[in-house]
């Protein structure tokens, strides 16, 4: 096996000040945990001190929520994470769709013991839940991807350093969320966000289209365009100006109507706009210049150095001759780059598991493997698969048969069992139905007809808070409580794109059972209807509206 | 506590763990729904709850909905349900995931 030269991974290095803030909490925190313990702080007051570190209370035990900066991870904080399932928790976690990983067994007397643990990997939980700037999101493929405009990530960790801790913005009237695309294709869903960043051409050869105000959940909105090229000395200042408006004029007494989309809603676009310039005007002076020094800083440390040269070599012989190699490349590999180079997706969506699971065991397969052919670097996606960014052509085979070993070769990336699903009533304390069978029942009843299927999105939400991104799924679907029986809603014509879309609610919903035979029928319809076999499910859709799937779901004959 | 029917069962979460919870004839807290004590009277369930509501030692004590079918008692509410049995076994991890190839 010959593999590439280890290299300094391009990814964010902590530094002293990094590391003793980070300790600092745990301190804080281990502190708060023995007060709690002890009596001396009730539960009233401690909820908000343990959500600040990630630390949930859900339906059968805590969950502890850790930030994965930007979705990148080096391989022995993946290994580091394993080392955490596995000590303190049930062996296996989650990955989510905000790139994050969650533990869902952790107990509370061990919730210091594990920050202490991920300090010790530069890593925390901070922010990962309240009302507060949560992790910044951004393109998995970030680095790779060939149709990069800019790396997004130096921005996305400046971004967060701005962010983390700032003393304004920890008790925002709701939680916030940011993301950043850097590609002429958007993989981050930057329109479903608080406020969207888009890195386009600009006069300092980037800037930043900014979008505000979109969201899923209970009112999902798509976001608006507040700014065009918007330069990158003017980003964090016309950051602070938004939140800041925000959280002067964001509702605080109904959270239903507390996210930015209302209050953007509310003021109307240019109202909105006048009273960030107005902020802009008071405080021209609140950025001085020091911040585009500490992004330089933080841009070295991503610089994106050649790859070393690879022969194709074993990659082409086994291409030809396997067909199930060839088959995982077509799905699961995506083009690099540098043309010897490729991403490799690892679908943690195997047909029958629990979307975005993984064993301890396959989370140091996965790093084994990036140490071993992908220069250490990880990535997890908001489609809750891990992302290995830089693998040589040659090293394929290698790493397909590797991940075969460990049940993590399920060529499926863009099918239907590739689906998003919450962690749904299984575990959450504010599910209104259960994610994960269904997600299950979909990914092996459709299994024999997937490659037939073709490109297909599903994305299941446990209740109307929309963690599984329902709205912008081809196919939505929404678990609620309806009279005391487990109902599911569905949605057709999402995106997530750049031309994000909402999708049309079908009308009632489906018992889980009633659920597969609509599905049944929507896709015979779709495949008598489709112009070629090559038309996606969506672009059917989009070509004839939803009213035939409309019909084919609630089993009414339709003349087309 | 929300408004409800009798019967019910007195549930928590325990504090240092998290673990659900439920309150025994002997008013002392066990893991198993099965030996949860029934209250026929909600006056005197609610006042059970604030007895034994040790903010110490449980989190989030409650009222729990229950039924009784062929002399054994299930929750009224599936959420109830999955609470007092813990996520379908579905939800574990295997390493023995498929290695899908439809060609």
């Amino acid at each position: 096996m010959c593999f590439p030269l280890k290299r300094v991974i391009p990814m964010y290095r902590y530094n002293d000040f990094d590391r003793h803030f980070v300790r600092e909490r745990v301190a804080q925190y281990r502190d708060q945990v023995e007060r709690r313990l002890s009596g001396a702080l009730t539960e009233e007051e401690f909820k908000p001190l343990r959500l600040m570190n990630g630390v949930y209370l859900q339906l059968h035990a805590y969950m502890l929520r850790v930030a994965i900066p930007y979705g990148t991870l080096a391989a022995h904080q993946m290994r580091g994470l394993a080392d955490i399932a596995e000590r303190w928790d049930r062996g296996y976690g989650h990955f989510t769709t905000r790139q994050n990983i969650q533990f869902n067994w952790p107990k509370l007397v061990d919730t210091p013991d594990i920050l202490a643990a991920l300090a010790d990997l530069d890593m925390h939980a901070i922010q990962t839940s309240g009302n507060t700037i949560r992790n910044v999101t951004t393109d998995h493929l970030a680095g790779a991807a060939l149709d990069e405009i800019a790396d997004p990530r130096p921005y996305a960790e400046w971004i967060r350093q701005w962010s983390t801790d700032h003393p304004e913005f920890q008790f925002l009237p709701r939680k916030f969320k940011i993301a950043i695309s850097g590609g002429v294709t958007d993989r981050a869903v930057v329109r479903a966000h608080d406020i969207g960043l888009r890195l386009v051409p600009g006069m300092d050869g980037v800037a930043f289209d900014v979008y505000v105000g979109g969201g899923l959940g209970r009112t999902p909105v798509v976001g608006t365009r507040i700014f065009d090229q918007l330069p990158v000395s003017e980003l964090l200042a016309h950051l602070e100006a938004i939140v800041s408006v925000y959280n002067l004029h964001g509702r605080r007494d109904n959270k239903y109507k507390a996210r930015i989309k209302i209050l953007l809603q509310a003021m109307g676009l240019n109202n909105f706009k006048a009273a960030i310039n107005n902020y802009l005007e008071r405080n021209c002076d609140a950025f001085n210049g020091l911040e585009l020094a500490e992004l330089a800083r933080i841009q070295a440390g991503f610089e994106i150095q050649a790859l070393p040269p690879r022969e194709g070599g074993a990659y082409w012989q086994r291409i030809d001759a396997d067909p199930a190699f060839r088959e995982w490349v077509e799905r699961n590999v995506t083009p690099h780059r540098q043309e010897d180079y490729a991403s490799v997706t690892i679908s943690l969506k195997a047909h029958g598991q629990a979307p975005g699971d993984a064993s301890a065991a396959q989370m140091r397969t996965m790093a084994d493997l990036a140490e071993d052919v992908g220069f250490s670097e990880l990535r997890v996606s908001h489609q809750q698969n891990i992302v290995l960014p830089h693998v040589a052509l040659a090293d394929l085979p290698e790493v397909f048969e590797r991940l075969r070993q460990h049940g993590l070769a399920t060529a499926n990336i863009g099918l239907i069992s590739d689906l998003i699903a919450c962690p749904g009533m299984d575990y959450c304390a504010l599910a209104t139905a259960r994610s994960i069978p269904i997600g299950q029942a979909i990914a092996t009843r459709y299994q024999p007809m997937e490659q037939l299927l073709g490109p297909l999105s599903i994305k299941i939400s446990g209740c109307i808070n929309a963690c599984g991104h329902h709205h912008v799924g081809d196919i939505g679907i929404l678990g609620l409580d309806k009279a005391g029986m487990e109902n599911y809603q569905v949605t057709l014509g999402g995106r997530p794109g750049l031309d994000t879309a909402l999708g049309e609610k079908m009308g009632p919903g489906f018992s889980e059972a009633e659920l597969m035979s609509a599905l049944d029928r929507l896709f015979d319809r779709y495949l008598t209807l489709r112009q070629t076999s090559s038309e996606a499910f969506a672009e059917t859709v989009l070509r004839l509206g939803t009213e035939p799937f409309k019909a084919a779901l609630y089993g009414v004959e339709h003349a087309a | 506590m929300a408004k409800m029917g009798a019967p019910v069962v007195i549930s928590a979460n325990c504090l240092a763990t998290g673990a659900v919870l439920y309150l025994g004839p002997e008013r002392r807290w066990r893991a198993d729904f099965a030996g949860a004590h029934v209250y026929e009277d909600l006056s005197t369930a609610n006042a059970t709850a604030s007895a034994v509501d040790d903010p110490s030692a449980v989190v989030g004590v409650e009222l729990v909905a229950v039924k009784i079918r062929g002399g054994s008692t299930e929750p009224r509410h599936y959420r109830e349900t999955i609470r007092a049995q813990g996520p379908g076994a579905y939800v574990l991890p295997t390493e023995t995931g498929d290695t899908h190839v439809s060609v």
